[in-house]
């Protein structure tokens, strides 16, 4: 259990002639709150389905916990995508029964009383919900797990100032503190308060993993404003962070 | 977890068959007691009774269209558009994805024929039909040679021809998904160059396989004697039966490569 739960070396993603992701070599350790930070097509969504077996790698290696993203990785890894994931047919009552059935780690009485704080009914239909309430259910789900790694892509985008209180909240107090959480995001600013260290993707490419009182002390200001610096300054890249 | 899956993908079939099972035995009900009563025109209920057998045919209609069309929908939706971000990132393998979708696809194929067979003998059958059933199939029977084990075939072969047909649904989709875009269009041109493919196959198998059958057709009409006309049918039958079969499970087979291996190695939702 010593070595790294995410292990990235030489890692590479290539779809038909575009590169998303190119040399990636990233070690990230347990317990910690990562930001995996980066404009718009930068390939943060890659990297996370690369993490959690939605995407093979093109070139290189990447392992979590030591295994291969898999079977085994996915009964442990708790996975929120950029999108709803709901069958139509579905009630409450379906999907949390589903979750269930399938993940080991699904505590059901905790996603239970998420839902009941969030007004949700075990026989509403997940069709007829808002997108607001959608998105709050997909997460409390995958917060109602006791995963060793969250992999949360743009949790907070598209949501009103107040759900996003609610959904770092949430994020905050619900997981295992043994657990790694990356959160991918370019709303830097919200999220920075609750951020041990920030992983920045600039066109595939890491060019930087530091932790967030590092980057500070060092520079000054927040992270936020080293993003905004970062990747304003010029817009063809190259003079950025690590350079 | 095989078992898991197959219960949700159960669930969510049965929501939508089952209605639309119990509407059609309900029409053919109606439509039997309107036959059984002996109503004409001239009682003013030939209107209802014309509509109820119109209603009754379009329903046997929906069933088969809306069977298609929700084995298809169940693939496509269920795993390559955005339920896939559930589906794939369960603790399961993609086989066992592949595999529930296709037992549930054959299983509710079967039971919407099922319930057709059940809502004609509603409308159709009368006292001593499966007597006068049993003696149509002894008269057959005495008649042609290897009676038996020609119907067995047969109902093996149409139950081999529907999970090939289902497989090579999931087959095309799954190339389809290989495009970066028009995935759907792609989709159904795999799906022609894949019938194509396997009827030329067929084809060929047909000309070097089994050179006895022209022989045999030849023999049938030469010689017209009754039984050995019987005798050589059986022969032909069997031969033609037995080469369909093994060419659909190969097909079966090569389907299901082709999907699992998309899916493992090549997945990649928008």
């Amino acid at each position: 259990m010593n070595q790294d739960l995410i292990a990235c070396q030489g890692l590479g993603k290539t779809f038909s002639h575009t590169k998303a992701l190119t040399d990636v070599n990233l070690n990230i350790g347990r317990g910690k709150l990562v930001g995996l930070l980066g404009p718009n097509g930068s390939g943060k969504t890659t990297l996370i389905k690369l993490m959690c077996g939605l995407l093979q790698p093109s070139f290189g290696s990447l392992t979590i916990n030591g295994y291969t993203p898999g079977v085994e990785t996915k009964a442990h890894v708790s996975y929120l995508p950029d999108r709803m994931y709901f069958a139509d047919w579905m009630k409450t009552r379906d999907l949390l029964s589903f979750f269930q059935d399938f993940y080991p780690d699904f505590d059901r009485k905790k996603a239970e009383d998420m839902c009941a704080s969030l007004k949700i009914q075990p026989g509403d239909r997940i069709k007829s919900m808002s997108k607001g309430t959608k998105e709050k259910l997909q997460l409390s789900l995958a917060m109602s797990r006791q995963s060793y790694l969250y992999l949360l892509d743009e949790p907070i985008a598209g949501v009103d100032p107040a759900a996003r209180d609610f959904i770092l909240n949430t994020i905050l107090t619900n997981y295992n503190p043994e657990a790694t959480v990356l959160i991918s995001t370019h709303l830097i600013g919200d999220v920075e308060r609750v951020l041990d260290e920030v992983v920045f993707l600039h066109q595939g490419r890491v060019v930087g993993h530091e932790a967030v009182d590092d980057i500070r002390a060092r520079e000054g200001k927040s992270v936020d404003d080293v993003f905004r610096d970062m990747f304003r300054a010029n817009p063809q890249g190259g003079d950025y962070y690590a350079g | 977890m095989l078992a898991k899956l197959l219960k949700y993908d159960f669930k969510a079939m049965f929501k939508i068959f089952l209605p639309l099972w119990g509407v059609l035995l309900v029409v053919s009900g109606i439509n039997r007691l309107f036959t059984g009563a002996g109503l004409d025109a001239e009682q003013g209920l030939g209107l209802v009774n014309s509509l109820m057998v119109l209603l009754y045919v379009l329903l046997i209609v929906a069933v088969m269209v809306v069977t298609t069309v929700i084995i298809i929908a169940r693939f496509y939706q269920g795993l390559l558009k955005d339920e896939g971000y559930l589906m794939f990132t369960i603790p399961v393998k993609p086989w066992q994805l592949v595999a529930s979708k296709l037992i549930s696809a054959v299983v509710i194929s079967m039971l919407s024929v099922l319930v057709a067979i059940v809502s004609v003998l509603i409308i159709a059958s009368y006292q001593g039909f499966f007597y006068d059933l049993t003696q149509v199939w002894e008269v057959l029977a005495r008649m042609t040679p290897n009676a038996n084990g020609l119907a067995i075939l047969s109902v093996v072969s149409v139950f081999v021809g529907l999970i090939c047909a289902v497989s090579q649904v999931y087959a095309s989709m799954a190339l389809g998904h290989l495009a970066g875009s028009h995935r759907v269009g792609f989709a159904v041109l795999a799906f022609i160059v894949l019938s194509m493919a396997w009827s030329t196959v067929g084809t060929v198998i047909g000309l070097f396989g089994y050179p006895d059958v022209t022989t045999s057709l030849t023999t049938v009409t030469v010689e017209s004697e009754a039984a050995q006309v019987m005798s050589v049918f059986s022969d032909v039958m069997g031969t033609a039966l037995i080469w369909g079969l093994v060419l659909d499970v190969v097909r079966c087979v090569v389907h299901l490569i082709i999907t699992n291996y998309i899916l493992s190695r090549r997945l990649n939702l928008e």
